[in-house]
């Protein structure tokens, strides 16, 4: 079975998240986010959380990254799939150095410009989707929207 | 009673929304309001706000409230459209301090016409959405086209499943 490491931070990027899920039905499925809680909500049982960090906070940054890097030695994604933030892009990097193929879904809430750690993503993710049809480029996709 | 809940996300406070909301549950005291405020450290007259809820006690909030008033943010915007219920959101604003760029103009323009969802521009605007609460439609909890597609695409193409 495929293994899929499914990455959002609490609040609208887990929802967005949420709201892809079903698409990873019928695959091993390991959950990351920032709020605890939220997982149990939804009945998810397989999920780990971290620290949430953005790019101002250098020291959470770094205890979430060594998190994430537990996380993806252990599990061993062939998959790494996120909405955002900063514990996603984490996520995609490690788990590509590691060969997994990885997907960013930049947050429909980016709707002028790719967010900061969506631009980073287009560096280094297999693949990078924009919900924005206008912001699709020569390597980000536009294959729709959660709205 | 109808109950009505405002919530303005857990990063910042957004005063120019909760002070509209103030205003006008003064003139409605037969409304419950319930406000999640983030660090607003505004004295309100006719509110009462908590810092935070847990997300036990949101959904229990979410899940019986009649009307979901908040910022332009897609946590509270999915939310709405999880619970079928009506939504009216004002966006925050770069030039006023009230994020760190505009993006939520943007996510505005994007559900603004959108089945059950108010985009308010100010507490003027703001006003006039709430001065017929029980007319205010729901948002709809149905999959759109767009969601479709892009749920398919992660399955038949990324993730090569037939």
């Amino acid at each position: 079975m495929k293994k899929i490491l499914a990455v959002a931070s609490g609040g609208g990027h887990w929802k967005q998240l949420m709201l892809l899920s079903p698409a990873l039905e019928g695959c091993n499925v390991k959950y990351i986010t920032t709020i605890e809680g939220l997982p149990e909500q939804e009945g998810i049982e397989n999920y780990r959380i971290v620290k949430d960090s953005n790019k101002d906070e250098k020291l959470s940054l770094l205890i979430t990254l060594l998190q994430v890097f537990v996380i993806v030695i252990k599990y061993r994604p062939d998959f790494v799939i996120s909405t955002g933030a900063a514990p996603g892009l984490l996520a995609i990097i490690l788990g590509r150095m590691l060969g997994a193929k990885t997907l960013w879904v930049d947050s429909i809430a980016n709707g002028e410009e790719l967010s900061m750690a969506g631009r980073l993503a287009k560096k280094c993710s297999s693949k990078v989707l924009s919900q924005w049809e206008l912001l699709a480029d020569d390597v980000v996709e536009h294959k729709g929207s959660v709205y | 009673m109808k109950v009505i809940f405002v919530t303005v996300g857990t990063q910042l406070p957004f005063d120019r929304l909760l002070l509209s909301v103030d205003r006008w549950a003064g003139n409605n005291s037969d409304t419950e309001v319930i406000v999640q405020s983030c660090s607003s450290n505004v004295q309100f007259e006719n509110i009462k706000v908590a810092q935070f809820f847990s997300p036990q006690e949101y959904k229990k909030i979410v899940d019986r409230c009649d009307v979901i008033i908040g910022h332009a943010g897609m946590g509270t915007i999915i939310t709405a459209h999880e619970h079928n219920t009506p939504l009216v959101i004002m966006s925050r604003l770069y030039k006023l301090g009230e994020h760190r760029n505009d993006h939520q103009l943007s996510t505005a323009k994007k559900f603004h016409g959108v089945e059950g969802v108010y985009v308010v521009d100010d507490e003027a605007g703001f006003l006039e959405v709430m001065g017929d609460v029980g007319a205010l439609r729901p948002c709809s909890s149905a999959p759109t086209k767009d969601r479709e597609k892009l749920l398919g695409y992660i399955k038949n193409d990324f993730l090569g499943m037939t």
